[in-house]
C-alpha cells in the first residue's frame, strides 16, 4: 500500500466509548502521543451516539462491552445511522460474535489489553483511510455486511465452523464454533495462518494485521480430524480485507458419517456460490442500468462522485421517444446494499419506460410512488428531482422531493429555486401523497441545476460545510457560456483542500437548447397542426376558445357547418383543465351556477401558476375530416373512475353525455390531467 | 356577448323576450342573469331568442336550468327560438327538448 508521508495528513478527531477508566486513560495518552484530537470520552452508548451526532468525529474506538442499556456493537449501529465515521472496536472478549460485528463493517478491532504498538498502527491506518485517497481499500463497506449475514444464514444451524482469511492466509476472524473445532480461543486465532505455509516475506512484519509479528508458522488443525474447504471471495465482496472464507468441519466425531459432513459442506458451499453469484449479477445488472445513458446529450453536463459500488445517487436520462422533451432523474438513495441496489431496479425501469412514452410528469411520479412502496426494502428511501424538459415548448416540468433547492439560472444570471415539496420516495404511499409540480419556462441559455446534498455539505478539515450560499455564489458570477461543472468541481475541491468528501455527490447541469423547429406539418394526412401554451396570466387575460375558434374556420370551409359541435368539444376540456385542473373547483359545484360562477371569477383572479396545452391537428383523409383535441393542464389530474357518467344528469353527466355523443373517441390519460377528443366529420359533397 | 331584454304584452300576460348575441358561456354569467333577474318573476312566459348566437358550452346549459328554476321549475313556459340546427341538436342531447319548447330557425 502507498503512504503519504504522514505529517502531511491532517489529524483525525476520535471519540472514544470506554467505560473503564484505565482504558480510557492509555487511549487518551496514546491519541495524545499520535497528535490525534479526542473529541471526547464516554462510557454509554446512548450518550455516545449524541455525542457522536453532534461532532462527528472521523473515528470512534469502540469497546463492545458497555455497561448501560446498549453495547458498543448496537452504540456503532446507531451512529451509523447518523453517518460512517471509521469504526475501530476494542474488546476483552475472546469469543467475539463476528456476525454481529461484521455488520456494522468495522475499520478493526483491537484486543485488550491493549498492545500499544498494535492500537497506534492501526489508528495510523485510519488516518490514511480517511485523508489519503491512496489508502487501502476500505473495509467500510455498508454492502459487505448485509452480504456476509446473508451467508451466514446457511451456515446457522449447521456444525460448521468458519473463518475470514485475508489473500495471504492469516486468520482476521473466527467464530466460536471454529474455534471449538480449532480447541483456540478465537482471539488467540486471529493473526495466525491456517496452514503450515509461512507468511511471505513481505508480509511477516506487515503492520496493521494484529498478532502478525514473527509467531512460528504452525498447522492449526489436524487434516484427518477436521475438513476445510476453502471459498474465495472477490474483491469487495468479503468485509474489510478478507478474501477467503474457509469453512470447518470436524470429520470421525462419533455418531457422524463422513459422508453427512461432506454433504454439509457441499452444500454450504453451494448455497455460498450461490449468494456471490447473485450478489455479482445484481452489481452488475444494477450498474448498467444506472449508467444506461443511451448517448449523453451536449446540453447536459454532470459528475458524480461515489463512496462505493452500490448505494448512493443515481442520474438517469432518457429522451421520449417524440423527440420533444427530455426527462432526467437524480436520486440520492439512504440505505444501502444489495437489497437497496435491487429495489432500485423497478424505478429505474419504470422511468426509462414511462419517459420513452412521452408520460405526463404527474403520471410517471404516480407510478414511481406506487413502485417505491413496493419494491424498496424497509428503511430506504430516495430523496429525488424529477425534471421534464419540454424543450420545443420552452417549458421545464420540476419535482423535488427531498433534494437541495433545485436551481434555475435565467440568462440574465437571476437564480429561481424549485424548493422540495414533499416526501422522498417510499415513505409513504401514493393515496398519501399530494405532487406539487413546478412549471417554468425557460428558453435557450438558461441552465438547471441539480445536486444531492454531498455536494453542499462536503466539508474542508475544520468541519466547515461547502454550503448552498457558497455554491449559488459561485453558480450567479460565472458567465452564461461554458459548462460550470467543472468550475463547480474545482472549486468544491479548493474550498475542501483535499479531504475526501464522506458521502456520495452529483452535480447536474442542463443547459437549455434551441428550440427545435416543428415538423409536425411533414406527418402524413396531416393539413396542419397548432400547438398553444396558455400560461396562468394568459388563461386570466382573456378566453382563448374564440381565438381557436376564428382560426380554425379561416382555414378550411368544411369547419363552417360544424362549428357549435367544435366550440362544445373544444369548450368541455377546456373548461375542465381550466376550472379543475388549475383552479381547483370542485365539480360537484356546477349544479349551484351561481355558486360555481362565484367560486370561478374569484379563483380565476387570484390564479398565478398553472398552464394548459393545447395541440389541434386537422387531417384531411379518405373517410373524411378530423380535428384531434388534445387538452393538458398542469394540475394533479382526477380519479378517472370516479368521472361522470353520462347517465348522471348533473352537470358533470352533461358534459360526459355531450362529449361522448358528438365525439369519434373521447379519451383521458392517466392521472387524468390529459383529454383527448377525436371530433370525425364526413366531407360536404 | 350581448343581451337584449324586452317585456311585451300578449293577451294580458306579460312576455319576456331575451336576446343572445354572441355566445353563452361562463363568461357571460353575469351579463346573463343581470339582464333577467329583475323582470323574470313578472313575466307568465320566457322567451330566449337565439338568433344571433354563435355558440354555447356546457355552462350556458346550466345557466338556462337556472333560469327556468327562477321562471317557476316546471310550471315555466320557456321558448328557445330560432337556435341553429346544431345547437338544437345539442340541447335535444341532454333532453333539454322535454324542460324548454325548443324551435330551430
Amino acid at each position: 500500500m502507498s503512504m503519504a508521508p504522514s505529517n502531511t495528513l491532517p489529524r483525525p478527531a476520535v471519540l472514544i466509548v470506554e467505560d473503564d477508566e484505565i482504558s480510557q486513560k492509555i487511549v487518551k495518552r496514546l491519541l495524545e502521543n499520535m497528535g490525534h484530537e479526542c473529541v471526547a470520552i464516554v462510557g454509554d452508548g446512548e450518550q455516545a451516539v449524541e455525542i457522536a451526532g453532534q461532532k462527528r468525529p472521523d473515528i470512534v474506538l469502540m469497546d463492545i462491552n458497555l455497561q448501560g442499556e446498549i453495547d458498543g456493537i448496537e452504540t456503532a449501529e446507531r451512529i451509523q445511522k447518523i453517518y460512517s465515521p471509521v469504526l475501530i472496536y476494542m474488546t476483552a472478549q475472546s469469543d467475539v460474535d463476528l456476525s454481529r460485528i461484521y455488520k456494522t463493517s468495522p475499520f478493526g478491532y483491537l484486543l485488550k489489553p491493549l498492545v500499544l504498538d498494535q492500537a497506534k498502527v492501526l489508528l495510523d491506518l485510519a488516518r490514511h483511510r480517511i485523508f489519503d485517497g491512496a489508502a487501502p481499500p476500505g473495509p467500510h463497506k455498508p454492502d459487505v455486511g448485509q452480504f456476509y449475514s446473508h451467508v451466514l444464514q446457511f451456515i446457522d444451524g449447521l456444525d460448521v465452523g468458519h473463518l475470514c482469511l485475508n489473500e495471504k492466509g492469516m486468520i482476521l476472524g473466527a467464530d466460536s464454533k471454529a474455534s471449538r473445532i480449532l480447541k483456540a480461543k478465537s482471539g488467540d486465532l486471529i493473526g495466525k495462518s491456517i496452514d503450515a505455509t509461512p507468511f511471505g516475506l513481505g508480509s511477516r512484519d506487515r503492520p496493521g494485521e494484529p498478532g502478525a509479528g514473527g509467531r512460528p508458522p504452525e498447522a492449526l488443525y489436524d487434516s484427518s480430524r477436521v475438513q476445510v474447504t476453502r471459498i474465495p471471495a472477490p474483491a469487495g465482496a468479503l468485509p474489510g480485507e478478507c478474501s477467503v472464507v474457509v469453512l470447518l468441519k470436524e470429520i470421525g466425531e462419533p455418531g457422524a458419517s463422513h459422508s453427512d459432513g461432506d454433504s454439509q459442506l457441499d452444500s454450504v458451499k453451494s448455497a455460498y456460490d450461490a449468494a456471490l453469484q447473485k450478489y455479482h449479477l445484481a452489481e452488475t445488472i444494477v450498474q448498467k442500468m444506472r449508467h444506461r445513458f443511451v448517448e449523453k446529450p451536449d446540453y447536459v453536463n454532470f459528475f458524480i462522485q461515489s463512496k462505493e459500488a452500490m448505494g448512493g445517487d443515481i442520474f438517469l436520462f432518457s429522451q421520449g421517444t417524440a423527440g420533444k422533451a427530455a426527462y432526467f432523474l437524480l436520486g440520492d438513495c439512504a440505505g444501502h446494499g444489495l437489497h437497496a441496489a435491487l429495489g432500485l431496479l423497478p424505478i429505474i425501469e419504470t422511468f426509462y419506460v414511462m419517459s420513452g412514452q412521452d408520460k405526463p410528469l404527474a403520471h410517471i411520479i404516480g407510478a414511481l410512488l406506487e413502485n417505491t412502496q413496493q419494491s424498496l426494502p424497509t428503511r430506504m428511501f430516495i430523496a429525488a428531482a424529477l425534471v421534464k424538459l419540454d424543450y420545443a415548448r420552452g417549458l421545464v416540468e420540476i419535482w423535488n422531493a427531498g433534494l437541495p433547492d433545485v436551481v434555475i439560472r435565467n440568462h440574465l444570471g437571476e437564480l429561481i429555486r424549485i424548493e422540495s415539496s414533499g416526501l422522498p420516495l417510499g415513505v409513504v404511499s401514493r393515496s398519501q401523497y399530494d405532487i406539487q409540480i413546478e412549471s417554468r419556462s425557460v428558453e435557450h441559455g438558461d441552465k438547471i441545476f441539480l445536486y444531492t446534498d454531498g455536494v453542499i455539505e462536503a466539508m474542508d478539515a475544520s468541519k466547515e460545510m461547502y454550503g448552498q450560499e457558497r455554491l449559488e455564489n459561485f453558480l450567479q458570477s460565472t458567465g452564461v457560456c461554458g459548462s460550470l461543472v467543472e468550475g463547480v468541481k474545482s472549486e468544491m475541491q479548493k474550498f475542501c483542500k483535499g479531504i475526501p468528501h464522506h458521502d456520495d455527490m452529483t452535480f447536474v447541469e442542463i443547459c437549455v437548447p434551441e428550440r427545435p423547429s416543428l415538423e409536425a406539418c411533414h406527418l402524413p394526412g396531416v393539413a396542419w397542426k397548432m400547438s398553444f401554451d396558455l400560461s396562468a396570466q394568459a388563461l386570466k387575460a382573456t378566453d382563448y376558445r374564440p381565438l381557436f375558434m376564428d382560426m380554425m374556420l379561416k382555414t378550411h370551409v368544411d369547419f363552417v357547418a360544424r362549428k357549435e359541435e367544435i366550440f362544445l368539444v373544444l369548450s368541455e376540456l377546456y373548461s375542465n383543465a381550466l376550472n379543475h385542473g388549475l383552479l381547483r373547483l370542485d365539480p360537484d359545484l356546477r349544479n349551484d351556477p351561481e355558486q360555481f360562477f362565484l367560486a370561478w371569477r374569484d379563483r380565476l383572479d387570484k390564479l398565478d401558476t398553472g398552464w394548459i396545452k393545447i395541440d389541434l391537428t386537422f387531417r384531411r383523409e379518405d373517410e373524411g375530416n378530423r380535428l384531434d383535441i388534445e387538452m393538458e393542464d398542469s394540475g394533479p389530474g382526477f380519479e378517472l373512475s370516479g368521472k361522470k357518467d353520462a347517465g348522471d344528469e348533473s352537470a358533470g353527466g352533461r358534459g360526459i353525455l355531450l362529449l361522448r355523443s358528438l365525439c369519434k373517441e373521447i379519451r383521458y390519460e392517466p392521472p387524468g390531467n390529459k383529454a383527448v377528443a377525436v371530433f370525425a366529420w364526413p366531407r360536404p359533397e | 356577448m350581448a343581451v337584449k331584454v324586452s317585456v311585451t304584452e300578449n293577451n294580458g300576460q306579460k312576455v319576456l323576450t331575451i336576446g343572445v348575441t354572441g355566445r353563452l358561456d361562463i363568461y357571460s354569467y353575469g351579463e346573463f342573469s343581470a339582464a333577467y333577474k329583475d323582470h323574470i318573476a313578472d313575466c307568465s312566459q320566457t322567451v330566449i331568442d337565439m338568433s344571433e348566437l354563435e355558440y354555447i358550452d356546457s355552462s350556458a346549459l346550466g345557466m338556462l336550468l337556472m333560469l327556468r328554476e327562477r321562471a317557476g321549475g316546471a310550471q315555466a313556459a320557456i321558448k328557445i327560438v330560432n337556435c341553429s340546427p346544431a345547437v338544437a341538436k345539442i340541447l335535444a342531447t341532454v333532453k333539454f327538448d322535454k324542460l324548454f319548447g325548443i324551435t330551430p330557425v
